[in-house]
């Protein structure tokens, strides 16, 4: 987060491995010779070079850096990722596993891991050295044009290059990502809300809101709440619970171990669907016929949603005041160094 | 192909070791609500279990209670009155844990494993969050089988933090969108992202002042988080910084590793990165600087919580999957350590 002032003197000696944080300053301090830079002000300024070596640094990173590589990626920031690219987060690699151990089909899972990883890895590697596809792509992303996938798959590429595919194969049940067999846990339940007239008519919680309450809470949102604090939230707080079950499973080794599959609605006294307790609940909303009624703002303090519109047009620049490369520039997400406008901004362009 | 952690101690930092922790690793972490007079602290783990500690004053940690489901855990939340927790889990329900009765009751279904739930507490309505691999964003009556509301997610969730009233969900394929939470949930507008890879951990941070949500940290899996505010006074408040990458090696280029958690702290809203090179770090994002980087333990660190004053940091050290199954080493227990942090977390003085 330092920011290197060799880099802006242009002669830092580290490049993208410098640990400070390379940052242009602002054109008058400015020296080095502009590296690739994807945010260029005109785009008809960068050449295909550019964009390869751009592409070529960050990927020649994530392949030496040992990164995940079940990992989209997206040549310029807030552009659209690279297509094709297959994309898993490890906890989706894990739970792929721990599925297989307990479905004993492990040697099954890995190798598909194992393949797409190896997909992946492979169009990492077609990035490194682009054909006149890939170019084409990286050019349409930087345009912001829809990118067409540029990759001459090695694998089966139909099977994997669609990632949601794995837990949709879940959900159907097929051998290789074998899930529990119930697709929809309330199945067995909403035979007894279709019936019920109450949830019919009430089924959102975004009720109107009480005014009066809306001022106390909105002011008292950070304050703490002290009316619960004495009251300890344990019934047997004393019990061990750890104890026994820990010793469980130790002894078990199949991770997906857990206690006897309960009822989802326990008990019958747990039972919050009963009509009594259904009726206690929607007591108050019975009367509600609008649901989402929105909150009066008055009332709300300001937030993050509200933004201040500033009333004085004098210290906006007229649209015709502006060089076009002025605007360009405005129009960009970020400055490019050497070209940050001296006039303030349109107004237009503000909001 | 993968990076090696070695000639490290387990805990070189000398923190507070967490009685019975998990038997594997955990994936969320949470300390209990101000409501609540004492400390209390929820972890979900990969082992199927949710696990609660009371955390006394001398940093003396004693297991309450623990509960199961049919999957490994994925997130957990506490109800704001400290009362309940919410666990979601892989076996695609979520299920609301009364910590009195120590009763379970599921609460929420998807059609994939849920990857975060948050509670959602409004001045005219609460309502619980969950996000889903089934691409949708659904809100829940914890009272009703059916969602209030439901919404789809261009991808599958990678990550969520709620912050009334603003929510932010960060995706597979690299978008984010903002929801406002005001009167009703509302999609507030898609962010481009600004990050290059796979998005893994979100956290809303507030303004300093007015102490509203203004902006979110977010995470990837190429050691690097961006500082994105909702609403920019200057495009140029919005930047990226480089994290968990230890020094390059002679060949000359870095190891990368996952930014696996981002928390604000409560009190003075610098925050704490965790990451799979088993390092931590404290960050002043206004100064743009690194407050501390204490020594790194062996295994990575895969989550981390501020307790509700600021003065306790918990981090959970286990297997975060991040070099794959060939490097999944069961005999490597899971631990969580706690760090008295107020001090370290001070921004750095202007």
């Amino acid at each position: 987060m330092v920011v290197c002032k060799f880099f802006q003197q242009g002669n830092c000696r580290y490049g993208q491995n410098c640990a400070y944080e390379h940052v242009y300053g602002s054109k008058y301090n400015y020296y080095a010779n502009a590296p690739s830079q994807p945010n260029k002000p005109q785009q008809t300024g960068v050449t295909d070079e550019q964009l390869v070596n751009q592409v070529q640094s960050d990927v020649q990173a994530v392949l030496r850096g040992g990164q995940w590589i079940l990992s989209s990626y997206a040549p310029f920031k807030e552009m659209p990722s690279f297509p094709g690219i297959i994309n898993l987060s490890p906890e989706e690699a894990r739970l792929l596993i721990y599925d297989a151990t307990s479905n004993n089909n492990l040697d099954q899972v890995i190798s598909y891991i194992n393949k797409v990883v190896k997909e992946n890895r492979s169009k990492y590697e077609q990035l490194l050295q682009p054909n006149a596809n890939i170019i084409n792509t990286l050019r349409s992303i930087y345009k912001g044009e829809t990118p067409a996938e540029p990759f001459t798959s090695t694998v089966n590429a139909g099977l994997i290059s669609n990632p949601s595919s794995l837990f949709r194969s879940a959900a159907q049940n097929t051998p290789v990502f074998n899930q529990s067999a119930t697709p929809s846990i309330f199945s067995q339940n909403t035979n007894a809300f279709s019936s019920s007239s109450v949830f019919a008519q009430n089924k959102s919680i975004f009720g109107p809101q009480n005014n009066q309450s809306v001022v106390n809470q909105g002011q008292g949102i950070f304050a703490q709440s002290q009316e619960t604090a004495a009251k300890s939230i344990f019934a047997q707080a004393s019990q061990n619970i750890f104890g026994p079950q820990t010793s469980t499973s130790n002894q078990n080794q199949n991770l997906f171990n857990t206690q006897s599959p309960s009822s989802i609605f326990a008990s019958a006294n747990q039972n919050i669907f009963g009509p009594k307790e259904t009726q206690n609940a929607f007591l108050s909303q019975t009367q509600n016929t609008n649901v989402f009624q929105k909150s009066d703002s008055s009332t709300v303090s300001p937030n993050v949603f509200q933004q201040a519109v500033v009333a004085d047009s004098g210290v906006y620049s007229k649209m015709e005041d502006l060089q076009e490369e002025d605007l360009e520039m405005y129009r960009s997400e970020e400055f490019t160094l050497g070209f940050v406008p001296e006039m303030p901004p349109p107004h237009s362009l503000c909001f | 192909m993968f990076n090696q952690l070695g000639g490290v101690s387990a805990n070189p930092n000398k923190d507070l070791e967490v009685t019975s922790p998990p038997e594997d690793a955990v994936s969320s972490l949470e300390f209990s609500p101000p409501s609540v007079q004492q400390t209390f602290l929820i972890a979900g783990s990969w082992d199927c279990r949710v696990r609660c500690w009371e955390v006394e004053a001398s940093g003396k940690t004693v297991p309450k209670a623990a509960q199961g489901m049919d999957g490994p855990i994925l997130d957990v939340a506490w109800h704001d009155d400290g009362t309940k927790v919410f666990m979601a889990s892989t076996d695609k329900s979520v299920k609301c844990w009364d910590l009195a009765a120590n009763q379970t009751m599921q609460v929420a279904a998807h059609d994939a494993p849920v990857k975060a739930c948050h509670w959602i507490k409004a001045p005219n309505y609460t309502c619980l969050m969950t996000a889903s691999w089934d691409k949708t964003l659904k809100f829940w009556d914890t009272r009703s089988a059916v969602p209030s509301m439901t919404m789809n997610l261009s991808e599958r969730c990678y990550c969520a933090d709620v912050d009334y009233p603003l929510a932010a969900v960060g995706t597979a394929d690299r978008a984010i969108c903002l929801y406002t939470l005001e009167g009703k949930p509302a999609e507030f507008k898609r962010v481009e992202s600004p990050l290059k890879h796979q998005h893994r951990c979100i956290a809303i941070f507030r303004d300093k002042k007015s102490k509203q949500p203004t902006g979110f940290a977010l995470g990837s899996v190429e050691g690097r988080v961006a500082i994105q505010y909702v609403s920019p006074a200057n495009p140029k408040d919005n930047f990226t910084f480089k994290c968990h990458r230890p020094p390059a090696a002679a060949g000359g280029y870095q190891d990368i590793y996952a930014v696996n958690d981002i928390a604000f702290h409560p009190a003075h809203g610098t925050l704490a990165t965790v990451g799979s090179d088993g390092s931590f770090s404290f960050w002043d994002k206004d100064a743009r600087t690194k407050l501390k980087s204490p020594e790194p333990l062996d295994q990575p660190l895969t989550k981390c919580a501020f307790n509700h004053t600021g003065q306790i940091f918990a981090y959970a050290v286990g297997y975060d999957w991040s070099k794959g199954y060939e490097h999944y080493n069961p005999a490597k227990k899971t631990y969580i350590y706690l760090r008295a942090c107020y001090e370290d977390l001070k921004p750095r003085p202007s």
